[in-house]
């Protein structure tokens, strides 16, 4: 008798110990899967998002500020193209929340999110010197471009154009051209011309004001 | 009758060794023949997944914005073996290949580079010096992984 309760006893720790490896087999199982962060879906959503802000992509102007005329061209095929990692993955790019590109149905995967901004470039707008009159003309802050044309009347010559001091045009025969200048995008610029007395004619400075709207690039990918 | 008396508690403690001997081995057996290859297996899939996408990030991060001169030369920490394992990884046709004598921990991943960058070549092994050479000019830049 005494014998048969070892034996239960026996049984009962063994019944015990497997349960327990049953436990932690369990909890390791759960670890384990909970340990898969998509390290590819990642690459591949870090990629289409760094090409697409990068200063040398096809959809910006420079780093983080997307060309807005690019981005309605957007599409599924280019996205593949600049970030091969992406090439055949599902994948979502919105800008602030709005979908820009879809392909595939996402199952999870992995968002990564892009502060930038997107500039859209207005109508031409156009300055002109009456340079019988006045020597100056104020481009606003943000345009980094300029055409400027020279033309100058009868008996007059104007030699240099300068924008916010600096000579960006200069001829000692005198200038009569049209041609693009560049300008700081960071400040007001004034382009200035100096005719002697009794000048006339007429500097034309046309040029187009980029819109710029801070938005939120959000791209998912699901390789 | 007193000796077989005598013998029933050595019969009886005999037994419980060989259930309990019985048992461990039984254990041990499953442990290491099922569970445990599979989790090796598993965890070395996600540890080539991550090598391969750690690598292929640390590429794409070491070519500089366009420049007249480009000279980057940066190391890459890699783990040395994957399921004790040496592996290489190469760079074919512009996508980083991760060569590892297991076929299924093996792995390809494209990579995402300037158009710029006219080649991306070289292999690393994995226990040896990883370091990733960017090399160029204004309009062309070559990688090289050595």
């Amino acid at each position: 008798m005494r014998a048969q309760t070892n034996l239960v006893a026996l049984t009962l720790a063994l019944v015990f110990v497997t349960g327990a490896t049953v436990v932690g087999v369990a909890v390791a199982d759960g670890a384990l899967a909970e340990a898969d962060r998509d390290p590819l879906d990642r690459h591949a959503a870090t990629a289409v998002a760094d090409r697409l802000v990068a200063a040398d992509s096809p959809t910006t102007v420079r780093a983080n500020a997307l060309n807005a005329s690019a981005v309605d061209r957007l599409n599924a095929s280019l996205i593949g193209t600049l970030a091969p990692p992406a090439e055949d993955a599902a994948l979502r790019v919105a800008l602030d929340g709005e979908p820009i590109v879809e392909r595939g149905s996402l199952a999870g995967g992995v968002t990564v999110r892009r502060s930038v901004v997107v500039v859209s470039r207005s109508a031409t707008l156009q300055r002109t010197i009456n340079v019988s009159r006045d020597s100056a003309v104020r481009i606003p802050q943000g345009v980094d471009r300029a055409t400027v044309a020279v033309d100058p009347g009868a008996n007059t010559t104007i030699r240099t154009v300068r924008a916010s001091g600096r000579v960006v045009l200069y001829d000692g025969a005198g200038l009569d051209t049209n041609v693009t200048v560049h300008l700081s995008r960071y400040e007001p610029t004034t382009v200035r011309i100096d005719p002697g007395t009794n000048a006339t004619g007429h500097v034309a400075v046309t040029y187009r004001r980029p819109l710029v709207e801070s938005r939120t690039l959000t791209v998912t990918v699901d390789v | 009758m007193t000796d077989e008396r005598g013998l029933v508690p050595v019969v009886g403690k005999g037994l419980e060794a060989m259930i309990v001997l019985l048992y461990v081995a039984s254990l041990v057996a499953t442990l290491h023949g099922g569970v445990l290859p599979e989790y090796r297996t598993t965890a070395a899939a996600e540890v080539s997944d991550r090598t391969l996408a750690t690598a292929a990030d640390r590429i794409e991060a070491s070519v500089p914005p366009r420049a007249s001169a480009v000279d980057v030369t940066r190391t890459v920490a890699l783990p040395d073996t994957i399921d004790r394992a040496a592996y290489r990884v190469r760079a074919v046709d512009g996508a980083l290949v991760l060569d590892h004598p297991d076929p299924a921990l093996s792995r390809r991943v494209p990579l995402a580079l300037p158009e710029r960058v006219v080649a991306v070549e070289g292999t690393w092994t994995s226990d040896d010096r990883t370091v990733v050479r960017v090399r160029g000019d204004g309009g062309r830049v070559r990688v090289i992984l050595s």
